[in-house]
């Protein structure tokens, strides 16, 4: 759906809104598996998608990717400033990918897999904490 | 957005919590559904025009539920606490304009759901509220909709008199 600059400018800008972590050993989220998860998202926010990129576009005078990195962090940042509902969409695409890839994951301790249908284990917490509020009076009346 | 992502996201990952305060608006005459004069549907029917503006007594609700949700946030141990009321996205209970009431004058439904001026007409939905209820009003409904069902079969023989 997106014409080559595009892609590019947007590649370009999900790996300045989440850059690759040596500390924390994940990828940006320009990562080849992470971006075509993108590209095959956005779908009914392709309008959003394609305003930001106008607006960016419109920033650099030309094509935002075609920028020096300094001067599409420094477009990045305005367009970040200057916000928008096509950016929150924009935003909101970007992290879903992002955070569904399975390094990601990993990397914040999650298990990779959805949490349904398995479901998961959840630890039991000390009951005896609500013997107070099962020992309290009824606060409500009662109904005949 | 940027450098600062990583660590910004650890920073609040499995640290965050939320709370919804649900607060029930007064019937107030200035909210109304009517017909809108203008937008119809492809059979020429007036769509519904929905006016609803924000009280003074609903705005002080909100204000009272965030400040007390707040204290509770910061006596958990919270020290960046956000909010916003109303919320812009969200779910909203559309509730009246067809209230229940043993007077013509002053409401649309009999106690049993039927409506005063049309003997055949039962209004089973959240119309029939009075005000919009503090929470969720689903089960609420289920139950005014299992008792109107019950009341027309006990009135089978004169329910339209």
């Amino acid at each position: 759906m997106l014409k080559a600059d595009q892609c590019r400018s947007l590649r370009s800008l999900a790996e300045i809104m989440i850059p690759a972590s040596a500390e924390y050993g994940v990828p940006s989220a320009g990562d080849d598996a992470i971006f075509a998860d993108i590209l095959r998202s956005f779908g009914r926010d392709a309008e959003h998608v394609l305003a930001v990129l106008r607006t960016l576009d419109q920033t650099a005078g030309g094509v935002f990717a075609d920028l020096e990195p300094a001067q599409r962090k420094a477009a990045a940042a305005r367009l970040q400033e200057s916000g928008g509902e096509s950016l929150m969409y924009l935003e909101r695409i970007v992290l879903q990918c992002y955070y569904r890839d399975d390094r990601v994951m990993r990397s914040l301790g999650l298990e990779v897999r959805p949490p349904f249908p398995e479901g998961f284990e959840v630890e039991q917490g000390d009951w005896s904490l609500l013997d107070p509020v099962r020992a309290r009076p009824k606060l409500y009346r009662e109904v005949t | 957005m940027g450098a600062e992502h990583q660590g910004a996201y650890r920073k609040l990952f499995c640290h965050r919590t939320g709370m919804v305060a649900i607060c029930e608006d007064l019937p107030e005459e200035h909210n109304t559904v009517t017909l809108d004069p203008v937008l119809k549907d492809s059979n020429g029917i007036p769509a519904p025009k929905i006016m609803y503006t924000l009280s003074e007594n609903s705005r002080r609700m909100l204000d009272h539920a965030v400040a007390r949700a707040t204290e509770i946030l910061r006596a958990a141990g919270a020290h960046d606490v956000w909010s916003e009321a109303p919320i812009p996205e969200g779910g909203w209970h559309l509730m009246g304009t067809a209230r229940t009431g043993t007077d013509p004058a002053r409401s649309v439904v009999n106690e049993w759901g039927r409506s005063h001026d049309v003997k055949n007409l039962f209004i089973v939905d959240g119309s029939i509220f009075v005000t919009s209820g503090g929470v969720n009003p689903t089960r609420t409904i289920q139950a005014l909709a299992l008792y109107i069902a019950d009341s027309i079969k006990q009135r089978l023989a004169t329910l339209f008199d």
